[in-house]
């Protein structure tokens, strides 16, 4: 098991959601230090209403 | 001759705009008006039942005296509590009426359960004001010996008024005494269980106002606004367990569940907080420090990035032993938001997984010490 691929992580069950599990790196751990993705926007726009067809 | 009588009609007619008072609401609804509207006290289950951003985010204000007795800021006034110990029972006693003393019937057994409290407060030079207040709170003792007070309380009156024949509710949601509008306070429209941060505008009706309200709570002017711009929000949540998720920035305050199809004005918001429910289940949304903020674009649907994927956040580290995982654990949303769990549930007691990629190889329930 590399740095990379073992992971400590933490599953709990919270009313109405479910189960949810959060996990990091041994690199992360080790540094203390979350890897960034991708960020999504915070807002994805779009047209009220489609376009009409031609 | 007809500039003098032109004149003459001029000058009635600003006479009778000096003298005439405040417009009161229109008969109309398509044709509401700016007024005044005086706010009357309403304390009880109407404002009991209401979602407040201090009553979600935070169950209350902190309520902490060292010892059996001290002075709690309700209402922007410090009002005596005390306790005592009788038998078997815990009593907590608020001086409820001022009077610099607790009366007998100023005490209150403490078993658990929310204990509402109507004071008299302070007002003017020799006056009085209506306030009430709820609490949760146990004694703690050592030995007989009566060591802390402690618990958490919220407010449990408003001041209520009707713009257009729509009931609204303005609350001191953070007890200070004074309503103010910079999202301190809250306000409830209609019906609905939700109370949002009070701001300068607010949706009434099915119409835009902005609000003007006195620091006393006493009364509010309410001037209706055109040509608002507005954009419909959308959250990704498809449960029916999202009962409210509220957004306030400075274009107001507003509840995107009932409101988002129709539409918030455009401006820059972020969470002020969320309720998910199911029976008898309660989960609050609260905003952190790391929420994102959302621009809501004008004429467009604006789908807002909150909800799934959540995850915990936690503390980890490697020590001489192994790794450690330590509180506070968060359940976090794709905005940043939280999920306040309550952990003490047992049945809801944290695991701890160690795992090679996506494989778990060990899950064990996470146990403190």
């Amino acid at each position: 098991m590399t740095k990379e691929q073992g992971k400590v992580g933490v599953a709990a069950t919270i009313p109405i959601l479910g189960k949810v599990i959060g996990a990091k790196t041994l690199e992360e751990v080790k540094t203390g230090r979350s890897v960034v993705g991708k960020e999504e926007p915070a807002v994805v726009t779009k047209p009220l209403s489609p376009p009409k067809p031609r | 001759m007809k500039t003098a009588r032109l004149a003459t009609l001029l000058a009635a007619a600003a006479i009778a705009l000096l003298i005439h008072s405040p417009p009161a609401w229109s008969a109309d609804p398509a044709k509401p008006e700016s007024g005044q509207v005086n706010l009357t006290y309403e304390a009880g289950n109407a404002v009991g039942r209401l979602y407040t951003p201090v009553k979600v985010i935070t169950e209350g204000r902190p309520l902490m005296i060292q010892g059996a007795k001290g002075k709690v800021s309700m209402g922007g006034e410090d009002v005596f509590v005390a306790a005592r110990r009788a038998g078997a029972d815990d009593f907590i006693g608020l001086d409820a009426d001022g009077s610099g003393s607790i009366d007998q019937r100023e005490w209150f057994v403490v078993k658990g359960r929310p204990i509402t409290v109507d004071l008299k407060l302070p007002s003017g030079s020799s006056g009085k004001r209506d306030y009430s207040v709820t609490l949760i709170a146990r004694v703690y003792l050592s030995g007989t010996t009566i060591v802390a007070i402690a618990g958490k309380y919220h407010v449990n009156c408003c001041r209520k008024g009707a713009i257009n024949g729509t009931v609204i509710r303005i609350i001191d949601d953070n007890m200070d005494g004074r309503i103010t509008q910079d999202g301190a306070d809250a306000i409830a429209i209609g019906d609905s269980p939700v109370a949002v941060p009070l701001q300068a505008v607010h949706q009434v009706g099915g119409k835009f106002y902005k609000l003007q309200v006195a620091e006393d709570g006493s009364s509010l002017t309410a001037a209706p606004l055109s040509d608002v711009k507005l954009g419909a929000v959308e959250t990704p949540f498809k449960t029916a367990a999202l009962k409210c998720l509220v957004l306030t920035g400075k274009e107001g305050s507003f509840d995107v569940v009932t409101g988002g199809k129709l539409g918030i004005p455009a401006g820059e918001y972020r969470l002020a907080y969320g309720m998910l429910a199911s029976g008898q289940e309660m989960l609050p949304i609260v905003p952190t420090q790391s929420a994102l903020s959302y621009p809501i674009e004008a004429d467009k649907l604006n789908v807002i990035r909150i909800g799934a994927p959540l995850k915990v956040d936690f503390m980890a580290g490697i020590a001489e032993t192994g790794i450690t995982v330590s509180p506070p654990l968060q359940v976090l949303g794709a905005g940043g938001e939280q999920y306040a769990a309550d952990w003490t549930n047992r049945a809801t007691q944290p695991h701890v997984l160690l795992m090679n990629g996506d494989r778990v190889l060990s899950d064990t329930p996470m146990s403190y010490g």
